[in-house]
């Protein structure tokens, strides 16, 4: 006897997809926008110690350049560069060009490789600076 | 729409940002006060806040299905933006005007 749940039919849902590059890419869209979203509050935080005076700004530059908010800047500068590129992506697809299968998949497998690239060249460039 | 104009908004901030490293608090306020600077940054803070408000509006349309708990969470969505905005354009207007 067949259990009643087997041969039933299902609506589609997230696992009966097979896990593709063009999805990851899309997930990660998604989470580093949420990602960033948050991150705002720390541009708020910046702005207004600076807007508050020495001490207040001295406290936030004193987190930032921790080991914590390094981290966490650095984060932050990824997902910055990461959804910028996928949406430099999004303005191609706009236009109605290269939303073909193949290319898809190949740009979403490059993706990850250019974001943590510019995002390391970056902060070289910024050390640097520093 | 926003998309489009955050992206050499956000490649201005990324060059201020590098090249205010380490700076003290009177250069970073200096720069911030200047003209271009704090229009610039004031642009980008509402292009993203918009970007991010209609972005984070398209999530919980996606995976909020309960009715209260949706409006509850698209009302925290624009609360959230409104207030971040209210304290970067604050912040802004203050270190340009008064330093």
């Amino acid at each position: 006897m067949a259990t009643p749940t087997s041969n039933r039919p299902l609506s589609p849902h997230l696992q009966v997809y097979k896990f593709i590059p063009t999805m990851a890419m899309s997930i990660i869209h998604r989470i580093t926008g949420v990602a960033l979203y948050f991150g705002t509050v720390l541009l708020a935080a910046w702005l207004v110690s600076a807007a508050m005076g020495k001490e207040a700004f001295d406290c936030v530059s004193w987190f930032l350049g921790s080991w914590l908010g390094l981290l966490i800047m650095f984060g932050y500068t990824w997902a910055l560069v990461h959804h910028l590129l996928g949406g430099l992506r999004h303005f191609v697809w706009d236009f109605g060009h290269g939303l073909g299968k193949e290319f898809t998949t190949k740009v979403a497998i490059a993706l990850p490789y250019v974001s943590v690239g510019v995002t390391v060249v970056l902060w070289i460039i910024g050390l640097i600076a520093w | 729409m926003t998309a489009v104009a955050l992206v050499p908004l956000f490649i201005f901030f990324i060059l201020f940002v590098i090249a205010h490293l380490g700076a003290s608090y009177e250069a970073v306020t200096a720069s911030l006060a200047n003209p271009f600077v704090s229009v610039l940054m004031a642009m980008m803070v509402l292009a993203g806040l918009i970007h991010m408000r209609i972005g984070m509006q398209e999530v919980i349309d996606d995976y909020i299905h309960n009715e209260l708990l949706k409006l509850s969470a698209l009302m925290a969505n624009t609360f959230f933006t409104v207030l971040v905005g209210g304290f970067c354009i604050f912040a802004l207007l203050k270190i340009a005007f008064v330093g």
